[in-house]
């Protein structure tokens, strides 16, 4: 199957800082590849590519088959890219069910009944229906956490990108997210940065993992865990401690 | 019990429904259009200045409050509604009264035909670069005879016509201008064009990353509120019949407009009103003060935006709870 998401030979520099190295993966509908590496490695800064929100010296971005790399951010959404950010982007003067049916109205393109619809199912689905009509400004993090991710799913999208979502969390909560994820994973191609890895093994098909801007280990998880390279980026810390950031 | 405890800051802010509002609205606006028949004159005079003010306000709090646009130069559509108007009458001799909407099409014209040049600008360098642009356009008006140059112009069209009629229809342009400037403004900002608005307003970089055009969503924002701005200034000046480029392009008019936006509460329909209400209050006590208004003017403003940033009307919203225009979409 062609994949949804093809990147091929993606950089960026930042004067002398190379974010990312000539970065390649893809992942077809169904499927989720886990992202690991140290902190400062270029994960995020590969979604700011992807997503659109930084424009790379080189390389190209291919959603389900068409070349995405010049297009502008809002039309890689509505055809179909959403991001749960790391740091999360509420719309803080808008209630928890308002910025989520920003997502569902432009991003999911749905009429006005079936956008509240969405919103209200996607509301249940992350836990804060009770808090559907809290400004998200005065969410507590970890609600902003699950709104953060709500916004992405209820825009419906073809290729989820989550950056850090399981950060913070306590055992129970990941079980539950772990679940969440799961039910979704069949019907989109998902792309997880974690530094949370017994989460991102649950779900996780494949792995790759990212130091100084370059990926320097890809394949089924525990072969890219146990490889060399990561073995040694990792040397000296526990692969499964939550990230201190 | 923490739900509960948060509802009374955020929750179920008491607003009643759409219909409702509108229906308030009609009734208002109804009383507003019988009035001249209890009024002489003179107090029309002064309901078609205070609607007109309110209507400058509204708009520059749209652009400000939901847009996420703070501009400065706002006056610059006042002036370009105003001369868009008088020159197009006396040139063809055309009723003025008809000639309203091309006034909001020529300054809703203008908005977009600078955007792409003044949307490079951020922040106080587009506040800044619209202000120049209505300096620039008073100094063209100024030297230009064609425009009647410092001198301005008298509108020709109402001459000839019956002055007591003129004088109501002007009287009921400004009514209805009230009501675009509130229900109108309500239904806009309960449609889609609203909602991106706001989400603009709140966070640009996570309203692209849900598929909204940042770009062209504030294009709509600022082109709609110079246009009303600018029909406004057209209606104003038709009611006083002459028209100079010193008073059309006059950079007070901004500063009514930011005091009543912040006194009042800006990014709620509410607060203009209120806003309104207090600056012709305090204009009317402090009439023949001089200098000393403009300063306590000032000093009114400042102490809003540090006890309440978001004015009176904001204060009394979260003190209370309530609202009556509400753009909140509720899940259920
Ligand atoms: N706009 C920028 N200008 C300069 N350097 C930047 C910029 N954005 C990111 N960087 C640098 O790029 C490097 C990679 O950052 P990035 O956020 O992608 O790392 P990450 O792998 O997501 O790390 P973490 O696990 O901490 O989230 C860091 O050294 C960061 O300081
Ligand atoms: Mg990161």
């Amino acid at each position: 199957m062609a994949p949804v998401l093809l990147i091929e030979g993606l950089s960026k520099r930042y004067g002398s800082i190379t974010v990312a190295d000539a970065v390649g993966f893809q992942v077809a509908r169904g499927e989720c590849l886990g992202v690991i590496g140290p902190n400062g490695a270029g994960k995020t800064s590969v979604f700011n590519l992807i997503d659109g929100t930084v424009s790379p010296d080189g390389g190209r971005i291919l959603l389900d088959g068409m070349d995405v790399t010049r297009r502008p951010k809002h039309l890689r959404a509505r055809l179909g890219m959403a991001r749960a950010y790391q740091v999360p982007q509420p719309f803080p003067d808008l209630s928890a069910f308002e910025n989520v049916l920003v997502a569902t109205t432009f991003g999911a393109g749905l009429s006005a009944s079936d956008a509240k619809a969405v919103a209200r199912e996607t509301l249940r689905l992350t836990g804060l229906w009770d808090k559907r009509e809290v400004m998200a400004g005065s969410l507590p993090l970890l609600d902003r956490k699950r709104l953060e991710l709500g916004r992405a799913l209820a825009s419906q999208p073809k290729l989820l990108l989550l950056d850090e979502i399981a950060g913070g969390l306590t055992q129970m909560e990941v079980v539950e997210l772990v679940a969440l994820i799961r039910s979704i994973k069949p019907t989109v191609a998902m792309v997880w940065i974690e530094h949370v890895t017994h989460a991102l093994s649950a779900v996780a098909d494949r792995l790759v993992a990212m130091n100084f801007g370059r990926v320097i280990a890809e394949g089924e998880p525990q072969e890219v865990m146990n490889s060399p390279s990561v073995q040694e980026v990792y040397l000296g810390t526990v692969l499964d401690a939550p990230a201190a950031d | 019990m923490t739900a509960l405890r948060i509802s009374r800051k955020a929750s179920r802010l008491r607003a009643p429904s759409p219909k409702l509002v509108l229906a308030g609205c009609g009734i208002a606006a109804l009383i507003l259009a019988a009035a001249p028949l209890a009024l002489d004159v003179g107090d029309l005079r002064l309901i078609i200045e205070i609607l007109t003010v309110f209507a400058f306000a509204q708009t520059w709090n749209l652009l400000a409050g939901y847009a996420g646009l703070m501009s400065f130069g706002q006056h610059l559509f006042i002036g370009l509604g105003a001369y868009c108007l008088f020159v197009i009458s006396n040139r063809t001799g055309a009723n003025p009264f008809y000639l309203l909407p091309v006034a909001f099409l020529f300054s809703a014209g203008a908005a977009a035909l600078i955007s792409p040049m003044v949307f490079r600008l951020r922040h106080a360098y587009f506040a800044i670069g619209v202000w120049v642009l209505a300096e620039v356009a008073r100094l063209y008006v100024s030297q230009e005879d064609w425009l009647g140059s410092t001198s301005g112009m008298a509108l020709v069209a109402t001459r000839d016509m019956d002055h007591t009629w003129v004088a109501l229809a002007n009287y009921w342009v400004a009514v209805a201008l009230g009501v675009v400037c509130t229900a109108g403004f309500y239904l806009l900002l309960t449609s889609r064009l609203g909602l991106a608005l706001v989400a603009v307003r709140d966070n640009e970089s996570a309203a692209a990353a849900s598929g909204i055009d940042v770009w062209w969503t504030r294009f709509y924002g600022f082109a709609i509120a110079s246009g009303v701005c600018g029909l406004a200034g057209a209606a104003y000046y038709m009611s006083v019949f002459h028209l100079e480029p010193g008073a059309a392009f006059d950079a007070n008019w901004v500063v009514v407009m930011l005091f009543i936006v912040i006194i009042g509460g800006v990014g709620t329909i509410e607060g203009p009103i209120l806003g309104t209400a207090i600056y012709f209050l305090l204009r009317g006590w402090l009439a023949g003060t001089g200098n000393l208004y403009l300063m306590l003017l000032g000093a009114a403003a400042v102490a809003t935006m540090l006890i309440s940033p978001k004015g009176i009307w904001g204060a009394v919203r979260r003190r209370y709870g309530i609202e009556i225009f509400s753009a909140r979409r509720l899940a259920d």
